[in-house]
C-alpha cells in the first residue's frame, strides 16, 4: 500500500520568499491554501518554489475563529445512502477511490463513492461551532535556501517529511490533489444525474416467462447481465424471450435489449431477433399472428436516448414497428415498417416508486423503393393476394404507463397500462380499411425466495375493438381476453 | 460498520502518529529481527535495505513475523549494497512537452494507480503510474549516500506478543525517537500473501521495462469515457437517405490497464475514423486493442444490420456520372515496435454506388486490402494507408413490370486508395489532425480522381468538455468535369 498520511500540512514558499502554511484545499490552475488564520490564499502553481509537507496527527483546528463565506464554499453537505445520514465536510485528501473529508466538527471521515447518495453545496450560512484553525508549529530547518526563514512560533516540534523543491515534484504532488478534487467534483455532479449509485439490477439472471394465449417462442429463456460501476458507465443487457418494459406491446418476443447510463445520458436499444433489419417482417421467432381479433405491434427494433436529472428522466427516440392486424377468419395484414416511428418517454423515481410514461406515434405507408410483396403479408378469406394490393397506409398512437413499487426488499408490484388507437387502409383490387382501439393491462407481482430465486405472477388483460370496411362491407370485431402466466428467475 | 463506529474507527486511526514511510521489521526467530525497507521478494528470499545501511537477504521460510513502523524518513545516511542487489530503475516523465528525468531508485510500495520509490538520495517519492513515460535499468553502485537524513536514535518497540524481547536502539544522535509498531502479522498465510503481493507488484515494474519497446507512448488510450454528438453538413459518403451521421451519439470508452500494458478503445455512434476511406463521420462500432507488440482493430457499421436492404446506395441519391463510397466493415491488425506500427487491413469491405453517363446505376461492395505504417511519439502521430480493389459490379437498373431484370451491365471497378494522417497536440487544450485522401476509381472507360483534404481541430475546455470541428474539401475530377465539395461539421463531447 502507498503510505497514507493522516493529513498533509504544508508550508509553501513562493517566488518572493514568502512562507504560507496551512492545508491545501483546492488545486486547479491555482492552489488554494487554508492558512492558520482561517484565510484562504490563492497561489499560481508557477509561483511556488518549494513545498514542505508535514504529517500531522493532531487536528489543526481549535475553537477560535469564525468560518467565512470563502471557506464555507469548500464545504459540502453529503447525504449517505445508509440511514440518510448527513455529513458536512470539506474534501482534503484522496487515496485511490476514497475521499477524506474534514467535517465541520473537526473530524476526519473517509467515504467511498458507493456510500454517497447526494452531495450539495452549503447554500445557507452555516455555523461551524467546533471548527477553527489553531495552526501547527512546524520546523523550517529542512528548507535551506537563500530565503530568510520565518520565525518559529514555538519549538518547531514538527519536521518536514518531504521537501519538494523542483517543479516536477511539485507538479506531481499537486496533481494528486487536482485529480482527487476533480473526482470529487465529478461525483458531486453525478449525484444529480444518478437516482442511486447503480440504477440497474446488479445481479445476473436467467429466466423463463410463460403466459397463456401466446405461441411459444423458439427461445423461451432469457439471460440478463449488467456491467459498470457506481456513478459511472453502467448497462443492463438481456437476450432471449421476454416481455418488454418499453415497447407498445405486452407480448413476449425473442429480443436483444441493451440499456445503458453514463453521466446524464442514457440510451436503450431493443432489437427483435426474428427480424432485426428495418423493413423486414419478423419471422417465426416472433409473436406471429394474434390469437384473437386484434392488433399486435410487432417490431424490428426500437432505440431511444435521453437525459436524467435527479428524480426525472426523459428519452426521445423511435423504432420500426410492424403491426399485425387480425380480423379473425376474415382478413389479416402483417406490415413491414418503412418509416421510423417516434417514441418519447418520461420517467420519475421516488423512494420505492418508479413511474414511466411512454408515447409512440406511428405514421407509415408503403414505399415505392420496394415491391409491395416485400412489405406486406396477406391472408384473406376472399382469396386476395399480396400482389393485388398497390399501397397501404397506417397511422396510430399508443401510450404506455407503468408504475413499479418495491413494497419490500423481496416483494415488488408492477402495473402497466397500454392504450392505443389507429387507422389502416390499403388500396388495390379490393380496399380494406380498419379503425382500431385497444386497452391492455399488465400486472406483475414479484417475490424473491432466498438469495437465488424470484417468482413473478403475471396477469394480462386486453380489450380490442376493430371496425373494418372490406369491399364495401362493414364489420366490427371486439375481443376481451385475460391471460395468466409467470416468470421464474435464477439469480447468480 | 455503522456510520458512528466508522467515525470512531477513523478518529482512532488519525489520532495516531502519521508519517510518510512504513519501515518493516522482519522477525526470523522469536526476537531476531531486521528493520528496514523491503526492496525485493522472490520465492525463497527477501531483500531488505536495513537501517544499519546494509543490504540483507532473508530466507522466506525462516520468517515468523512482520511488523510495520511508520517513520517520517528512511533514517540511513549511507547504504552499502552487495552482490545481486535489486535493480535501480530510472523513471522519465513528460513535463512541459519534454521527456525529462524524474526519479532513480528502487520501487518499495505499490497501489493500483501509484508507485513509491526510494530514490538514490534516500527520498521516498510517490507518483502516479501514468507519469511513467520511460523506464530504464541503471547500473547498481556499491554504495549510495542518502542526503535527506538527520541523526536520531530510534527505538522500535517490539509488538505486544514479543514484548519480552530485548530493546534495541538504532542510529546515533542525542534525540531518542520511540516508534511503536502499527501492525504485526505472524500468521503464515497472511505473511505469504503479503510477500507474494510485493513480488507480483514488483514484477509489474520489471514488465514496464520489458514491454516499453512495443509502446510508442505508454498509454495510447486512457481510462476515460467520452460522450458526444456530431453535426455535419455536406456529407457525401458517411450518410445516405437511410443512414444518418448527424445527432447520432458517440460513446467512446477507452481503457488502459496501466502504462505499457493492455489497452483498448470501443466506439459506438457516428464518428470519424483514421482508417476510413473517407473523412466524414459515419456510424460505427469500432474496437481496437493493443497488447505488447500486437494490435487489432475491428470495425462494422451497425446500420448494415439495422437497415438491412435499406443500407445500400439508391439510384435517386446520385447524380449523373458520380459515385459514393463508404466503409462497411474491416479488420485491421498489425505489429508495433518502438514508435512504429505496421498496419494491415486484410479484410475491408466498402460499399459503392455509381451512376454512369448513361444513367445505369450500380450498387455493390468492393473488397479492398489496405496496408500502411504509423508513427507516434509524445508530440505527434502520423500514418499512411494504401490499398487497391478490383472487382466486377453489376447494374440491375432496368426491370420489367414484374421486377425481372431485362437489361443489366457488368463493369470492372478499379479503385486505388491512399490516406495520410498527421496529428499533433499543440498544448493541453488544442490539438489538430490533418488528413489527405486520394481515391482513383476507374469504371470501364470512366475515371474519377478524388482528392480530399481535411482538418480536424480539437479544443478541450476544462477537463471535461471537448469540442471538435472538421472542415474538408473534396475535389472530384472526371474526364470532362471537375467538382469541389466543401464539408463542415462540429462536435461537442463530455469527457468522464
Amino acid at each position: 500500500m502507498v503510505p497514507v498520511f493522516a493529513r498533509d500540512y504544508v508550508v509553501v514558499q513562493n517566488d518572493k520568499c514568502q512562507f504560507i502554511q496551512g492545508l491545501i484545499i483546492g488545486v486547479d490552475e491555482n492552489v488554494q491554501i487554508l492558512m492558520d488564520s482561517g484565510r484562504i490564499i490563492t497561489l499560481n502553481e508557477s509561483k511556488i518554489s518549494t513545498i514542505l509537507t508535514y504529517g500531522i496527527n493532531e487536528s489543526p483546528f481549535s475553537s477560535k475563529f469564525k468560518v467565512d463565506k470563502d471557506l464555507q464554499s469548500f464545504f459540502r453537505k453529503i447525504k449517505l445512502r445508509e440511514d440518510d445520514q448527513v455529513i458536512t465536510g470539506m474534501p482534503f485528501q484522496f487515496i485511490e477511490d476514497l475521499v477524506f473529508l474534514l467535517t465541520d466538527e473537526g473530524r476526519v471521515v473517509v467515504l467511498g463513492a458507493s456510500e454517497v447518495k447526494n452531495i450539495e453545496a452549503l447554500e445557507e450560512a452555516h455555523s461551524f461551532d467546533k471548527l477553527a484553525m489553531k495552526g501547527i508549529d512546524v520546523d523550517f530547518e529542512e528548507k535551506a535556501n537563500e530565503c530568510d526563514l520565518p520565525a518559529r512560533k514555538g519549538r518547531g516540534s514538527k519536521t518536514a517529511i518531504r521537501v519538494l523543491g523542483d517543479n516536477l515534484k511539485i507538479s506531481e504532488y499537486l496533481n494528486n490533489y487536482r485529480v482527487g478534487l476533480r473526482a470529487f467534483k465529478d461525483l458531486e455532479e453525478r449525484t444529480d444525474f444518478y437516482f442511486k449509485p447503480y440504477v440497474f439490477p446488479k445481479r445476473n439472471r436467467m429466466g423463463l416467462v410463460q403466459i397463456t394465449g401466446q405461441k411459444e417462442l423458439a427461445l423461451p429463456f432469457f439471460y440478463q447481465w449488467s456491467t459498470g460501476e457506481d456513478f459511472h458507465f453502467q448497462s443492463i443487457n438481456k437476450f432471449g424471450g421476454t416481455i418488454s418494459s418499453y415497447l407498445p406491446t405486452f407480448e413476449k418476443n425473442t429480443v436483444f435489449t441493451s440499456e445503458f447510463k453514463s453521466h446524464f445520458f442514457h440510451g436503450y436499444f431493443e432489437g427483435n431477433l426474428s427480424g432485426l433489419s428495418a423493413g423486414s417482417i419478423p419471422g417465426d421467432f416472433s409473436v406471429s399472428a394474434p390469437t384473437n381479433s386484434g392488433v399486435v405491434n410487432n417490431f424490428n427494433y426500437m432505440a431511444f436516448m435521453g437525459g436524467d436529472w435527479k428524480n426525472f428522466s426523459f428519452s426521445y427516440g423511435g423504432g420500426y414497428f410492424a403491426p399485425y392486424f387480425n380480423l379473425k377468419k376474415y382478413e389479416s395484414r402483417e406490415l413491414a415498417a418503412n418509416a421510423i416511428s417516434t417514441a418519447v418517454r418520461l420517467g420519475y423515481q421516488y423512494k420505492r416508486f418508479k413511474f414511466n410514461v411512454l408515447g409512440y406515434f406511428m405514421d407509415d405507408s408503403s414505399s415505392s423503393s420496394f415491391e409491395i410483396k416485400d412489405q406486406l403479408n396477406v391472408e384473406s378469406e376472399s382469396g386476395l393476394e399480396r400482389d393485388d394490393i398497390n399501397s397501404f397506409e397506417y397511422q396510430a398512437k399508443y401510450y404506455r404507463a407503468s408504475v413499479l413499487w418495491d413494497i419490500l426488499d423481496d416483494l415488488s408490484l408492477q402495473a402497466d397500462v397500454l392504450l392505443g388507437s389507429g387507422e389502416y387502409s390499403d388500396a388495390g383490387s379490393t380496399a380494406l380499411s380498419i379503425d382500431h382501439e385497444m386497452q391492455a393491462y399488465l400486472i406483475q407481482l414479484k417475490r424473491s425466495f432466498g438469495h437465488y430465486v424470484t417468482l413473478t405472477l403475471i396477469m394480462k388483460s386486453e380489450s380490442q375493438k376493430l371496425s373494418s370496411t372490406f369491399g364495401g362491407t362493414d364489420k366490427d370485431f371486439d375481443s376481451d381476453n385475460t391471460y395468466y402466466g409467470g416468470r421464474f428467475e435464477l439469480l447468480f | 460498520m455503522s456510520f458512528f463506529s466508522k467515525i470512531f474507527f477513523l478518529v482512532f486511526i488519525f489520532s495516531t502518529q502519521a508519517y510518510a514511510l512504513d519501515l518493516n521489521a522482519i522477525y526470523l526467530s522469536s526476537c531476531a529481527r531486521e528493520v528496514g525497507l523491503i526492496t525485493q521478494v522472490n520465492s525463497t528470499s527477501i531483500t531488505m535495505f536495513n537501517i544499519k545501511g546494509q543490504m540483507v537477504k532473508l530466507p522466506r521460510y525462516e520468517i515468523v513475523g512482520l511488523a510495520s513502523y511508520p517513520l517520517d524518513k528512511f533514517p540511513v545516511q549511507k547504504m552499502e549494497l552487495g552482490n545481486n542487489a535489486p535493480a535501480v530503475y530510472s523513471i522519465r516523465t513528460l513535463y512541459n512537452s519534454k521527456i525529462v528525468d524524474f526519479v532513480s531508485g528502487w520501487p518499495i510500495r505499490f497501489s493500483k494507480d501509484k508507485v513509491t520509490f526510494l530514490s538514490e538520495k534516500g527520498e521516498e517519492i510517490t507518483f502516479s503510474r501514468s507519469s511513467i513515460w520511460e523506464i530504464s535499468e541503471q547500473p547498481v553502485k556499491k554504495e549510495y549516500r542518502f542526503t535527506q537524513t538527520r541523526s536520531k536514535k530510534y527505538d522500535f518497540y517490539h509488538p505486544a506478543s514479543l514484548r519480552k524481547c530485548r530493546k534495541s536502539v538504532y542510529g546515533s544522535g542525542k534525540r531518542l525517537v520511540k516508534v511503536y509498531p502499527q501492525e504485526f502479522v505472524s500468521d503464515p498465510v497472511n505473511l505469504k500473501k503479503r510477500f507474494d503481493k510485493f513480488a507480483t507488484d514488483r514484477k509489474v515494474i520489471d514488465m514496464y521495462n520489458r514491454t516499453q519497446s512495443f509502446y510508442a507512448v505508454p498509454e495510447v488510450y486512457k481510462n476515460q469515457t467520452t460522450l458526444g454528438l456530431w453535426t455535419f453538413g455536406g456529407a457525401r459518403h458517411g450518410a445516405s437517405n437511410n443512414r444518418a451521421n448527424n445527432w447520432t451519439p458517440i460513446l467512446e470508452n477507452q481503457f488502459s490497464s496501466g502504462p505499457f500494458g493492455y489497452q483498448h478503445i470501443f466506439t459506438t455512434g457516428a464518428n470519424t475514423n483514421d482508417y476510413f476511406i473517407h473523412e466524414e463521420p459515419q456510424t460505427q462500432m469500432y474496437y481496437n486493442f493493443k497488447a505488447d507488440y500486437f494490435h487489432l482493430a475491428y470495425y462494422i457499421d451497425p446500420t448494415l444490420i439495422l437497415m438491412g436492404k435499406r443500407y445500400r446506395w439508391f439510384d435517386d441519391e446520385l447524380g449523373n456520372e458520380e459515385y459514393r463510397i463508404n466503409d462497411m466493415s474491416f479488420v485491421e491488425l498489425g505489429f508495433d515496435f518502438g514508435h512504429l506500427s505496421l498496419l494491415m487491413q486484410f479484410s475491408s469491405e466498402v460499399q459503392i454506388g455509381y451512376k454512369d453517363s448513361e444513367d445505369y446505376f450500380y450498387d455493390g461492395s468492393l473488397s479492398i486490402g489496405k496496408y500502411g505504417l504509423a508513427y507516434r511519439n509524445h508530440l505527434f502521430f502520423g500514418s499512411f494507408l494504401v490499398g487497391t480493389a478490383l472487382e466486377n459490379v453489376r447494374s440491375d437498373d432496368f426491370k420489367d413490370e414484374n421486377g425481372n431484370v431485362i437489361d443489366f451491365k457488368i463493369s470492372e471497378f478499379n479503385l486505388k486508395f491512399l490516406r495520410v494522417n498527421f496529428g499533433q497536440h499543440l498544448n493541453d487544450k488544442w490539438s489538430y489532425k490533418v488528413s489527405y485522401i486520394k481515391r482513383d476509381l476507374t469504371v470501364t472507360d470512366s475515371e474519377f480522381n478524388t482528392s480530399i483534404i481535411s482538418n480536424e481541430m480539437e479544443y478541450k475546455y476544462s477537463y471535461k468538455y471537448l469540442f471538435k470541428s472538421l472542415i474538408s474539401v473534396e475535389s472530384l475530377s472526371t474526364l470532362d468535369k471537375d467538382y469541389n465539395f466543401l464539408k463542415f461539421g462540429i462536435s461537442g463531447n463530455l469527457v468522464f
